[in-house]
């Protein structure tokens, strides 16, 4: 495959990821909590307001504008500046965020004025039958699945070992060409196999943290919302999981790259049509349940009365920091995902944690390839 | 069933949260033998401190409604066969006096108690309603 063709192939996956999050992004109020208004409390029934419906569709606009632009940026940089396509490809989650403030400040003012306000700050938690009937996530140990996936990589790192040549090219430029050579020896074996552990770790940790979460029930409907967040959550466990043992089995491709099976250019057209497969059902999830099942919710009535509000809470809108919550895990209030409590000492203690392993792994890495 | 409390409300949350499991008993949304939220996640959805469920559950406990089973988890007992094993007759005619009084000082009468009375024992699910 000539080396054109296939950096056209990178620069148009990389525009079309840079596209599908920034309009992932754009939908983000329609895939909120109906309580919720760029990331500010409001009463369900005041998302009807005209002025909220504005702001939406000026955010969807805008967004969908700059993700377009980022887009088009991004294909016509392809891999020749790195530093700068980095930033073409960040704009869309900048612009998301900036905006989400400014919309923010404006609805907290029409809040004020309108005297949207809690008349209580009520808590739900669901027990018995409606605890039993809301779906769980997957059980933690569904990720003992990456455990087959590792060992295929190994014996066929293990049957290909024989036909590499020595020394094995073990990373190419952006052209295909090797610019790094590895004797043959046990590091060659180990390689493809400390990479699968360590997705395998990441993926897993991020499993657990769906099942740490709390149930976000909203206090206007509890019932309905457990169903729904379990649902919600269930969905997004498995689209993981899906995600996961598609990424780390195409890790597989590189074995076969040091054995010459597939060319470098191959490998790298694979790798960039994995990711894009990756991203499609983790997008599916949240565009066809919401954040927190909301989506599921869609057509009930909508609560005029505010039964809590923790605004107060949430740092920047994205932030969540308080030390009277043993909550360490809860949804994200803008976007669709999970964050962290950092009123909790134990979620700074996971934040350590995770920076050594990526520093341990990236070590390691730098070990094996000498 | 769900349980919802009120950080605003006078009552001390481990209090509203021991009414509430009661009530559930007492409406057969929770059975013998039910698993009740574990401790952390009980804590954890309703964003309160963990000594706060631990005190609620210890409390229902101690007045038999629940069987606490140290790491397993908290369960639902069976229901009291003895009418004075879960809340004495002494202190039910206690709170029914402290109930009717705060009545009277607010302003209802002797009428209206005891019409309130008969319909909250009217909607006692599990039993065959007869007239007071």
């Amino acid at each position: 495959m000539p080396s054109e063709l296939v950096s056209q192939v990178v620069s148009a996956s990389m525009a079309l990821i840079t596209l599908l999050s920034g309009a992932l992004l754009a939908v983000v109020p329609w895939l909120t909590r109906r309580r919720e208004a760029f990331a500010v409390t409001v009463p369900e029934a005041a998302q009807a307001d005209p002025r909220l419906t504005r702001m939406r569709r000026a955010y969807l606009a805008a967004m969908l504008a700059v993700s377009a632009v980022a887009a088009a940026a991004t294909f016509a940089l392809g891999s020749s500046r790195p530093l700068a396509l980095c930033l073409v490809v960040c704009a869309p989650v900048a612009t998301g965020f900036a905006l989400m403030l400014v919309f923010r400040a404006r609805v907290r003012a029409l809040k004020r004025s309108e005297g949207w306000q809690a008349h209580g700050k009520r808590a739900s938690a669901v027990a018995g039958s409606a605890q039993r009937n809301a779906p769980r996530p997957l059980p933690l140990t569904v990720n003992l699945l990456y455990l087959p996936v590792i060992l295929a990589t190994l014996a066929l790192t293990l049957a290909l070992y024989p036909a590499m040549p020595d020394p094995v090219p073990t990373h190419f430029d952006a052209a295909g060409v090797p610019d790094t050579l590895t004797p043959k020896g046990w590091q060659i074996v180990a390689m493809p196999v400390a990479v699968q552990a360590f997705l395998a770790l990441c993926f897993a940790a991020t499993h657990w943290t769906m099942l740490r979460s709390r149930r976000p029930l909203a206090p206007e409907s509890p019932a309905a919302s457990a169903l729904a967040y379990g649902t919600f959550a269930r969905a997004q466990s498995v689209a993981l999981l899906v995600t996961g043992l598609v990424v780390t089995a195409s890790i597989a491709l590189m074995p076969l790259a040091f054995a010459g099976v597939v060319t470098p250019a191959q490998s790298v057209v694979a790798l960039v049509v994995v990711c894009v497969g990756a991203i499609v059902p983790n997008v599916a999830v949240s565009l066809v349940y919401g954040q927190n099942g909301s989506r599921l919710m869609r057509r009930m009535a909508a609560a005029d009365e505010l039964a809590a509000d923790d605004d107060e809470h949430w740092l920047l809108g994205v932030f969540y920091v308080n030390r009277d919550d043993p909550t360490l895990v809860l949804p994200r209030r803008f976007g669709v995902g999970w964050a962290m409590n950092w009123g909790n000492p134990r979620a700074w203690g996971l934040l350590a944690l995770l920076v050594a392993a990526v520093a341990a792994f990236a070590v390691g890495l730098e070990v094996l390839l000498g | 069933m769900v349980i919802t409390i009120d950080k605003l409300s006078d009552t001390p949350l481990y209090l509203q949260l021991r009414n509430q499991v009661i009530a559930g008993i007492a409406a057969g949304e929770l059975r013998p033998g039910d698993a009740l939220p574990s401790v952390r996640s009980l804590a954890e959805d309703l964003g309160i401190n963990l000594h706060t469920v631990n005190k609620a559950y210890a409390t229902l406990r101690d007045e038999g409604y629940v069987i606490l089973l140290g790491r397993r988890g908290a369960y639902v007992a069976d229901a009291p066969a003895d009418p004075a094993a879960g809340m004495g007759e002494k202190d039910l005619a206690a709170e029914l006096a402290r109930l009717a009084t705060e009545f009277k000082a607010s302003g209802g009468t002797r009428q209206a108690f005891l019409d309130a009375a008969r319909r909250a024992a009217d909607d006692l699910p599990g039993e065959a309603r007869h007239a007071l």
